[in-house]
């Protein structure tokens, strides 16, 4: 059964690597967007059509919350309460931040759907607040993952 | 702004002003028990032996049902009002608003040694 719930995770982690990589640049290319596309690495990175990353990024972000989900549950009895125990406070908090920075971003889904669909110069700044405020979410979800599995992986 | 994209606005708005106090004040809408693996409607104690309470799902849910209760109601509003709200600026600053009142009430774990 732990294997299968490590399984899981992995998997978990895996479509979170995908999706910090997608709204990353999303969030790059329109927060800092170039005027005349150059050659270099950073050119290229602002440079990207952030609209095509819109649809990939929502079934991304839904298909890693439905999984974190599903091991939440496991999380809570062999994670957390050994970091309550060895009195863990900033991490166990970093975690409690994630659930709730990921289910406002979950709500924000459609609205920033939207804002893509219909890009123009006059959602420009909604735009990037939405994108901005999901890239960071899914960062802090992403860094606090990582750390949790460090202190105590499912496996552990 | 069509009106879907307005009503797509409106629920994230509507989700954020809910969810910040309802993860706050625990007005959840379900417990789940995780190692029984039973759901309780609102707001439910431990089940003992040293068994968690999750309230999580129901703060999503409270939200969720509040949010499209709003974003209901919303619609049978004449777009001639609705036009006047910026609803796409509300977006990301009601989401950024609950933000800063949820760290503000996770902060003792910042703090706490």
């Amino acid at each position: 059964m732990q294997v299968g719930w490590s399984i899981l995770l992995i998997i978990h982690g895996i479509l979170a690597v995908f999706l910090v990589g997608a709204v990353t640049h999303q969030a790059v290319g329109v927060a800092w967007p170039v005027a005349k596309r150059g050659s270099g690495f950073f050119s290229a990175v602002r440079g990207v059509n952030g609209m095509s990353y819109t649809n990939a990024i929502v079934v991304l972000f839904l298909a890693t919350f439905i999984l974190g989900c599903i091991i939440y549950p496991t999380y809570r009895i062999n994670v957390r309460t050994v970091l309550q125990e060895y009195r863990f406070f900033k991490p166990e908090g970093m975690f409690e931040m994630k659930e709730h920075l990921l289910a406002l971003s979950l709500a924000l889904l459609p609205a920033y759907w939207f804002l893509w669909r219909s890009a123009s110069s006059a959602n420009r700044v909604a735009r990037t607040a939405v994108t901005t405020i999901l890239a960071a979410a899914v960062w802090w979800g992403f860094l606090t993952g990582h750390i949790i599995n460090n202190i105590r992986g499912f496996g552990s | 702004m069509t009106k879907t994209e307005r009503l797509a606005a409106i629920f994230a708005v509507a989700f954020a002003v809910i969810y910040a106090p309802t993860m706050d004040y625990n007005w959840t809408m379900a417990t789940y028990h995780p190692i029984q693996g039973i759901w309780q409607f609102g707001r439910a104690p431990p089940l003992g032996g040293g068994s968690p309470a999750m309230y999580w799902y129901g703060f999503v849910i409270t939200a969720g049902l509040g949010a499209s209760v709003v974003t209901a109601l919303a619609a049978l509003v004449p777009e001639k009002v609705m036009d006047r709200v910026p609803w796409r600026s509300l977006t990301w600053i009601a989401t950024l608003c609950s933000i800063v009142y949820i760290g503000y009430v996770l902060l003792p774990y910042a703090t706490k040694s």
